[in-house]
């Protein structure tokens, strides 16, 4: 009686064991993550971390990165797409997170428009118009600086500014952010200049010349490939008389006040998407959103040389930047 | 044994089965108390908890308040809020208030506006934002212009809650009226459900305005005119909820909206409102805490249910409670139990009682006793049917009549009345009794002795009488006969032993009292046992009864007997103190003398011949006197002083009465000595067998020897055999003598010859008690066969008397000891009374001259003339003569001379003892004379 009790036992333990392993093997899902950028870099480092924190133990994720800000010839753009793509063929992922205005350009807009593999984008600038989304395939959230609010700053701090200049790298991405500043400019009633350069030289002089501004807004110094940290350093803190101000973390170095974008804020939000895709939500019904979170952060080495006067609240609330 | 016979009924029939079914049902329903109680405290603590979980839910209602006048305070403190310091405020917010979903705001948005508000916030990154629903635009207007009121922020956003934006809650249908009112008042106002897409929860805003400027306005116009949006808070009902749910606590909970909710029940007791039995079944194993919830104009159902499973009720408590309530039903049965052990024993008690008294009842009436209770003052109350009985009167005719007076002759009744009155005197402390033996009488006036058993008993307050009456008239009867049985001897009616021995310790009193004399006489029948022996005993028992007819006859004629007893039954001073002893008192006789003439006409009377069917038979007495109260001062001393008396007078003679001395009980002293010696003699082998040859006349032969006892007492020395024979005849040792004698002469003979002596006869003699043993010829064989001694040299020598006692019986004897060979003599001839036709029937050998005949002669004629006559008579019967006592040579002669065969006698040899008759037997054989001349034959 025993043994044939064992016996009926054993096609129910066998299936309960079965659908254990098919089970584990659903829940593990494959995530894959494809930077525009190269791990090192501040920005995409940031939005890695967000992910992963926010994908740990819930899907299999891996990562390619396209490293683009280092390879930026055409060529390697669209070498490293391909690559993405045998990727995503070969490895087959439930849904795909790119982060970055590169990776939705040369991976999702050539390849994957409309397509089954879900895709969650980040990073990406501003507006995804060029880019045509969203398809029905894609969601995620554009990246946005917090102008209003560095401009709401400079004029809190510099009563009655009016003149400013905006210094960049000569990049897409600084034209895009630069038209973002210019509208807000007019919509502050600012006059704003830019200068947009490709070395480090023209980067000093530039910043050389915005010292007569109200307030110098600091772009983004990605793509100037001479970019020689210590020497920019060391010209900033001798030279700053204005206050300047900036949107990117990495530049706090060479800047008073930093409104700075938070990576991880990306990356988290993409991995939620992901997840909330992987349970079965559509891509379209997640709306695309911008970021919304940033820090504040103060270069006290810099602003003891211009003499600027902070406000007091502003002092105690900022972070300090250790040079 | 009552006790547990009641014990066993206490729960016995219809009882136990009640109490063994209250026990189970009681049991059960201690059960179920028990697990109602613990229930009872689970649905208090169940309640007490819901009513936590309730205000914590109403405090954190209370709490939505607080989070939106926060969020509208920062609205108006500050002049420009960007979307990360409103993110960063409304994460902190969330914190601290988890329950909260989410923060949002709706901004107002004029209708033509709404394009520049969308593209504004598509160029913030919200590419695809737009607002949701607008149907009833056209219908919107507030303060004359048509708005919109969409989500602007939301946080926690995330990829399904950043839906909400764009949401436009003006245009929700019921939305408006709401609004506005809010708006107004700028109160807090709930709206909901809203489900904001497919997957979403349903969640409630709860909204409050936020207008333009630093502070609120204050007019219900200003705030239609200054309002600029909404502060909003977003609430899911099952987060909050789940909010609610602390550790430990296992209850379900739910808040739902008020029309969606069963009807509020009473707080904490299951209420059945269902005919459902299933959900009847539910309800009853769940406890339910309902409370509405008015969050801000919505109102809310907050239902806590828990089910009541195994595991919330603490098993050890409800089992305690039980154990508690079994132990109260077991005290409660132990104390029914004792309750009704006692009834049981009151029951029985009273049954008893009652059975009691019906067997009192009964006992009364059926008692051989007249049975009559009576009060203090002797007033019959009660008479049963053995009164009527016995005195005649009926119950109805003597209740309250005085007791006494009716049934007492006038002499008891004062006999009466002087015994009660002590009675009366102790029965006030404890029942008292008395016992009379009175004279009653009866209706009819006949008197009769009557037992009364009289006893006062104190019974509540009154004394009682119970008086036990018996008509002992039957038994007086019956106490005189078995008084003459147990005073008087049957056969003679004389007082017996004990009775005369009570007659004379009276008359020993009185004697000594008034200084008189009296006297015993003990008179002892002599030779009675011989005729009793002799005739047999009905000749004995009518000797008796003559005897005592001539002493009564004699005594009655005598003035100085008096009488023993008052009553008509006879002369109580003559007794008989058994077999053929008499005794006489003799009272007051003033001096001794008396004594011996009463002595001397009682043998004189009893001294003569009495036929006694046919038989003439003789008889003397012996009498002993004791005087009193000098020979004796109490009734045995007396009795045996006359008894030495008595002895003495037969010691000397017999018949003749003698005076009792102190000599006298010298002499029985030392006979009773010699008897307890006696006793012990053969044992000791102090007894010795003497031989005395009988010689032939003829031969100067010893032809025979007579063996003769003789007792040795070391003590005492040699016994002469006329001291101790008639103590061995008295005290029956003859008998053990005797046969002691007969062996030990066969053995002697026989020895003798063995030795080669020249055989001679052995002569033993008989007493007369050996003689009429009916197993004598045995013995007499056993003798014979033991020693192998030839029957013909054995020789029996029976006393005259003792052949001719019983004729028949003496011939048979002998010729049983003629067949076997064995010799026959008459010993003592001419000594007592012989009828020649019976010697002439007996075979006899031998006559034995007694030596009283033979000592006189042959100077006495009369002794001459008998002795002549008996061998010459001997010679006729063909029978030898043996002359006894022969001592002189004179006496030889003449014997000789007559033809006389054979003698013995100290002429010839004393007794010898057996070595010194071996020597004479060994001279005759030898040739050697006896040394006497025996000259006739020669």
């Amino acid at each position: 009686m025993a043994v044939s009790t064992r016996i009926k036992r054993f096609p129910v333990s066998l299936f309960i064991l079965l659908v254990s392993i098919s089970s584990s093997q659903a829940m593990a899902n494959r995530c894959l993550f494809i930077s525009s950028y190269h791990s090192g870099y501040a920005w995409s480092d940031g939005v890695e971390s967000g992910l992963r924190e926010t994908l740990e133990g819930k899907c299999d994720l891996k990562q390619f990165d396209m490293d683009t800000k280092r390879r930026k010839d055409e060529e390697s753009k669209k070498n490293a797409a391909l690559e993405a793509k045998a990727i995503i063929e070969n490895w087959k992922p439930d849904v795909v997170i790119t982060a970055d205005d590169n990776a939705a350009k040369y991976v999702i807009q050539p390849f994957y428009k409309d397509h089954r593999i879900p895709f969650v984008f980040c990073g990406v600038n501003w507006n995804v118009d060029g880019y045509g989304f969203p398809y029905v395939n894609t969601t995620g959230m554009v990246e946005v600086a917090p102008i209003d609010a560095l401009f709401e700053k400079a004029r809190n701090i510099q009563g009655g500014a009016h003149d400013a200049i905006y210094i960049g790298a000569k990049t897409l991405t600084e034209r895009k952010n630069l038209k973002r500043f210019q509208r807000a400019a007019e919509k502050y009633n600012l006059s704003l200049e830019h200068r947009l350069v490709n070395s480090t030289s023209d980067w000093l002089a530039a910043y050389a010349e915005a010292q007569k501004y109200d307030f110098v807004v600091i772009g983004s110094n990605s793509g100037i490939n001479d970019w020689n940290s210590e020497s920019v350093t060391d010209h900033v803190v001798k030279s700053t008389t204005t206050l300047t101000l900036t949107n990117h973390g990495w530049m706090m170095p060479y800047t008073i006040l930093g409104l700075t974008k938070v990576p991880e804020e990306h990356g988290e939000w993409a991995g939620l998407a992901a997840l909330a895709i992987l349970k079965g939500t559509k891509p379209t019904e997640i709306p695309i959103v911008s970021n919304r979170k940033w820090d504040i952060w103060i270069n006290h080495a810099v602003l003891e040389t211009s003499g600027i006067r902070f406000p007091e609240t502003l002092l105690r609330k900022a972070k300090k930047v250790n040079l | 044994m009552m006790y547990f016979r009641t014990r066993e009924k206490v729960f016995k029939g219809y009882r136990g089965v009640v109490l063994w079914l209250l026990v189970t049902i009681f049991s059960w329903l201690s059960l179920l108390f028990s697990i109602w109680v613990e229930l009872h405290a689970v649905d208090n603590e169940f309640s007490d908890r819901a009513g936590e979980i309730y205000r914590t839910l109403t405090q954190r209602v209370s709490s939505l308040e607080t989070v939106l006048t926060s969020l509208v305070g920062l609205y108006h403190s500050s002049d420009f809020i960007s979307t990360a310091e409103q993110t960063s405020f409304s994460q902190e917010m969330l914190k601290a208030y988890p329950f909260i979903s989410a923060i949002m705001q709706m901004t107002l948005i004029p209708s033509e506006k709404r394009n520049d508000f969308e593209a504004s916030m598509r160029e913030q990154g919200f590419v695809s934002f737009r607002l949701k629903d607008d149907r009833y635009d056209s219908e919107l207007v507030i303060g004359g212009d048509g708005y919109h009121l969409p989500v602007s922020f939301i946080e926690p956003m995330d990829p399904l809650s950043a839906n909400v934006l764009g949401y436009d809650l003006s245009r929700q249908p019921g939305a408006f009226a709401t609004l506005q009112q809010s708006i107004k008042s700028g109160e807090i106002i709930t709206f909901g459900p809203v489900r904001i897409n497919r997957s979403g929860k349903a969640q409630y805003f709860v909204l409050k305005p936020v207008y333009l400027g630093r502070y609120p306005p204050k007019r219900a116009q200003e705030r239609l005119d200054m309002f600029n949006g909404m502060a909003v808070l977003s609430i899911e009902l099952e987060r909050i909820v789940d909010s609610l749910i602390g550790p430990g606590i296992n209850y379900d909970l739910s808040l739902k909206p008020a029309y969606e909710s069963q009807p509020l029940r009473n707080l904490g007791v299951p209420a059945i409102t269902k005919s459902d039995l299933a959900k009847l079944a539910v309800d009853l194993s769940t406890l339910t805490y309902q409370h509405k919830v008015d969050v801000y104009g919505v109102d809310f159902m907050f239902t806590v249910n828990q089910r009541i499973k195994p595991d919330v009720i603490d098993w050890w408590k409800v089992l305690g409670i039980w154990t508690l309530s079994l132990l109260i039903l077991g005290l409660a049965i132990g104390v029914y139990r004792t309750k009704r052990l006692a009834q049981l024993q009151e029951d029985e008690a009273n049954a008893a009682i009652e059975a009691e008294d019906a067997r009192f009842s009964h006992v009364i009436d059926t008692a051989f006793d007249a049975v009559i209770t009576a009060d203090a003052n002797c007033m019959i109350l009660s008479w049963n049917q053995q009164a009527i009985e016995v005195f005649g009167y009926t119950e109805e005719d003597v209740i309250g009549l005085h007791l006494f007076q009716l049934i007492l002759t006038h002499k008891s009744l004062l006999e009466a009345t002087e015994s009660l009155e002590p009675m009366f005197k102790g029965s006030t402390e404890r029942p008292t009794g008395v016992r009379l033996e009175v004279e009653g009488r009866d209706n009819n006036g006949r008197k009769f002795p009557l037992d009364l058993a009289i006893s006062c008993s104190k019974i509540g307050d009154m004394f009682t009488l119970s008086v036990f009456a018996r008509d002992i008239t039957e038994r007086k009867q019956w106490d005189e006969k078995i008084r003459m049985l147990a005073y008087n001897d049957s056969l003679t009616k004389l007082p017996n032993r004990q009775a005369f021995k009570e007659q004379v310790s009276r008359a020993i009193k009185i004697a000594k009292r008034h200084q008189r004399v009296g006297a015993v006489l003990y008179l002892d029948l002599d030779e009675f046992k011989r005729i009793n022996d002799t005739l047999g005993h009905d000749i004995g028992d009518m000797l008796l009864i003559n005897v005592t007819n001539r002493l009564e006859a004699q005594l009655r004629e005598t003035d100085y007997v008096g009488r023993g007893m008052d009553d008509d039954t006879g002369y109580r001073n003559i007794a008989r103190l058994g077999g053929d002893e008499f005794t006489v008192l003799l009272e007051d006789i003033q001096k001794p003398e008396v004594a011996a003439l009463v002595a001397k006409r009682v043998q004189d009377a009893i001294a003569r011949s009495y036929n006694l069917n046919g038989h003439e038979v003789y008889v003397t007495p012996s009498i002993g006197i004791a005087i009193f109260p000098r020979d004796g001062h109490d009734v045995e001393e007396l009795l045996k002083n006359a008894d030495t008396a008595m002895y003495h007078a037969k010691a000397v003679g017999k018949n003749n009465f003698q005076f009792y001395s102190e000599q006298m009980n010298i002499l029985a002293t030392t006979r009773l000595k010699l008897e307890g010696k006696l006793r012990k003699a053969l044992a000791c082998n102090e007894m010795e067998l003497y031989y005395q040859p009988q010689i032939d006349l003829a031969t100067g032969q010893i032809v025979s020897v007579e063996a003769l006892l003789r007792w040795y007492e070391p003590e005492l020395g040699m016994i002469s055999p006329t001291e101790f024979i008639p103590i061995a005849e008295e005290t029956g040792m003859i008998i053990e003598l005797g046969e002691w004698v007969l062996n030990e002469a066969c053995r002697q003979n026989k020895e003798w010859q063995d030795l080669g002596y020249s055989t001679i006869r052995m002569a033993v003699n008989l007493s007369s008690m050996q003689f009429i043993q009916r197993d004598l010829s045995m013995k007499v064989a056993k003798a014979l066969k033991s020693s192998k001694l030839n029957p013909k040299y054995l020789e029996l020598e029976i006393t005259e008397s003792v052949i001719m006692r019983n004729v028949n019986e003496t011939i048979n004897t002998l010729n049983d000891f003629k067949e076997m060979g064995i010799g026959i003599s008459v010993d003592d001839f001419g000594t007592g009374y012989s009828s020649l036709n019976y010697l002439k029937r007996f075979p006899l050998d031998n006559l034995k001259v007694d030596r009283t005949f033979v000592k006189d002669i042959p100077e006495n004629e009369d002794d001459v003339t008998i002795t002549s006559a008996i061998i010459a008579m001997a010679q006729s019967l063909g029978l030898g003569v043996v002359a006894e006592g022969v001592e002189t040579e004179s006496q030889l002669r003449f014997l000789e001379q007559h033809g006389c065969e054979m003698a013995q006698g100290y002429l010839f040899s004393k007794p010898l003892p057996a070595k010194k008759l071996v020597e004479m037997l060994r001279l005759q054989d030898e040739g050697v004379g006896l040394g006497i001349s025996i000259s006739a034959k020669h």
